[in-house]
């Protein structure tokens, strides 16, 4: 897991994907956000209570739990927590519920992800 | 297909059914014009030639302007715009007489006969060649449905083991050539990618995924294709006569009042009636050949039909042309002679429009509803062929997902950022080495999945 720097906000990235885990977090620190990875559900959660991020980028097929369990975890003690689900299929997953959720496919252009990240995030500003 | 969709339909003004009766209507002229004193051998061409431009521009303009308002033509429409051109048929024959012959114009004979020619036999060839050429399409239909209904078949028949070792063989044809490919540029230009080289390899790496998401999406619905070609004109009418009684009662009328009225005028009333003498017997004898032959061989009618279509017409024929010239009801046999070649081509003609229209209305009934059952067939099947397709490329899908198309997914996206980042020599060598361990992997899993993991 790795550690924190102080900046725009706080994203968490879990993917069980390392290539994908080290270019979202390459891109999200040169554009100013606070970056955690996690490369599992187990340590998405342990990540979430150490350092309780403002939006998780989410992939959903991760081992150690399922999307619905592992969302489910993560909003249990988060409620207002963003969520961005990244995934292979084409359509969003169907227990995608909640407030402030996006669905992006990989390959994402990450100007893209960048511009749903900083969405997410100014909503999660907008509601506090 | 209905008699108004026959007969208001494109060919009830079509250009090349007119040029068609071009033929017949100038061999017509020529017989009524012999009387007439014209001063040239030509002026009776020259006038059949005036009298269908004259018919011709009316009925494919008044058509044109019919079909503007409705696809298919009203019936009256289609009576009024026809009986219009026989009127001026008359007149034109009429007028040309006057002028260059100088003879009584004979305007209420010439636009009578004119009119019941038209009526007679204009509604029976429409609605003939209307029937034809919509069995040409029905069986090239046909054909279709038949063909894509034993391939779906056989698709169905397949078993699931089978359609999957054929997917993971696609799948992996498709992709490991690129990826082969894709691995050498990327080990070749390791130490020194610029952000073009980067670029490239991206594109390239983002087309082999969109390609396999493609093999491995639903299966597409059926696909629209291309109106099926026609049947050819011999299978379109290799069909066995029906109804032989009522064909030669139809035949003869139509005949008759071709050659008779003529006949008459021209040559006296002897003629006319040598003329419905000789058309009645050749009729009847025509009929009994066919229902004698449909009576005691049935199989030989339906296997050999045409062939003994062409006889009976033929037999009939040669029975008008012999009581023609020696039946005696008209004593000066150089009459008959004149008007046996327009009987004999008016026979001919009815015979084979009369035939058309009576066994393709009930031929396409038949197929019409039988292209009805193989399409609905066909639905099914597709529907169920569909299924089963849909399934297995789920569950290779499900197979494919991670090890290959998340990998692949992945850097596609490194080698975006890669092309467009300003990236440190460490950055910049993690990446690449990181696309290259991925794509490795994926070769990797990509020749288990092909060998038959989990099957």
């Amino acid at each position: 897991m790795a550690t924190p720097e102080v900046s725009l906000g706080s994203v968490l990235i879990a993917d069980d994907d390392s290539l994908v885990r080290g270019v979202l977090r390459m891109a999200l620190t040169r554009a100013g956000y606070t970056v955690v990875v996690a490369c599992d559900a187990t340590e998405a959660l342990v990540a979430q209570v150490a350092y309780s991020p403002e939006l998780v980028i989410l992939d959903i097929n991760m081992p150690g739990g399922t999307l619905h369990d592992t969302l489910g975890s993560l909003r249990e003690r988060q409620p207002e927590l963003r969520v961005l689900v990244l995934s292979g299929e084409s359509e969003p997953p169907v227990d995608l519920t909640g407030p402030a959720c996006d669905f992006a496919r990989k390959p994402i252009d990450l100007d893209d992800l960048l511009g749903r990240v900083e969405l997410l995030l100014s909503h999660t500003t907008s509601h506090r | 297909m209905t008699v108004r969709e026959a007969l208001g339909g494109p060919w009830a003004s079509h250009w090349l059914f007119l040029v068609a009766l071009l033929p017949p209507t100038t061999l017509l002229v020529l017989l009524r014009e012999i009387v007439t004193p014209y001063p040239e051998w030509w002026w009776p061409l020259a006038s059949a030639f005036a009298q269908h431009i004259v018919v011709g521009a009316v009925i494919v303009l008044g058509g044109a302007i019919a079909r503007r308002r409705h696809a298919v033509i009203p019936l009256a429409t289609v009576f009024a715009i026809w009986t219009l051109a026989a009127v001026l048929r008359g007149v034109v024959a009429g007028a040309i007489a006057e002028i260059v012959a100088g003879v009584d114009p004979e305007y209420a004979t010439r636009i009578g006969v004119w009119m019941l020619v038209s009526i007679v036999w204009l509604p029976a060839m429409v609605y003939a060649t209307a029937q034809f050429e919509h069995r040409r399409q029905l069986l090239g239909a046909l054909d279709f449905a038949d063909n894509e209904l034993t391939r779906e078949q056989q698709l169905v028949n397949q078993s699931s083991a089978d359609r999957q070792r054929q997917l993971r063989h696609a799948v992996a044809e498709l992709l490991t050539p690129t990826l082969n490919d894709l691995q050498n540029s990327l080990e070749a230009s390791r130490d020194g990618l610029d952000r073009a080289t980067v670029a490239e390899l991206s594109l390239r790496l983002s087309q082999l995924h969109d390609n396999a998401a493609d093999l491995l999406a639903p299966p597409p619905g059926p696909m629209e294709v291309l109106p099926p070609p026609r049947a050819s004109l011999r299978r379109a009418i290799d069909m066995p006569p029906r109804r032989p009684w009522l064909t030669a009662l139809l035949v003869g009328w139509a005949t008759i009042s071709l050659v008779s009225l003529d006949a008459w005028r021209i040559f006296g009333s002897l003629a006319a009636i040598e003329v419905v003498v000789s058309t009645t017997v050749a009729t009847v004898a025509m009929g009994a050949v066919l229902a004698s032959v449909g009576a005691f061989w049935p199989t030989a009618l339906a296997r050999r039909g045409q062939r003994i279509t062409v006889a009976a017409i033929t037999l009939g024929i040669v029975v008008a042309i012999i009581l023609m010239l020696n039946s005696g009801i008209d004593p000066i046999t150089s009459q008959g002679l004149l008007i046996v070649p327009l009987l004999a081509i008016a026979f001919v003609v009815a015979s084979v429009t009369v035939f058309s229209a009576i066994v393709l209305a009930d031929a396409n009934a038949e197929a019409a509803a039988r292209l009805g059952a193989v399409s609905a067939e066909l639905t099914v099947v597709r529907e169920l062929s569909g299924q089963r397709e849909q399934r297995e490329r789920h569950r290779l899908s499900d197979l494919m997902h991670g090890p290959v198309q998340g990998r692949i997914a992945a850097c596609v996206m490194a080698l975006n950022f890669s092309s467009t980042s300003d990236l440190d020599d460490d950055q910049a060598r993690f990446l690449t080495d990181s696309v290259l361990g991925h794509l490795r992997d994926v070769s990797r899993d990509l020749r288990r999945i092909t060998e038959g993991l989990g099957r």
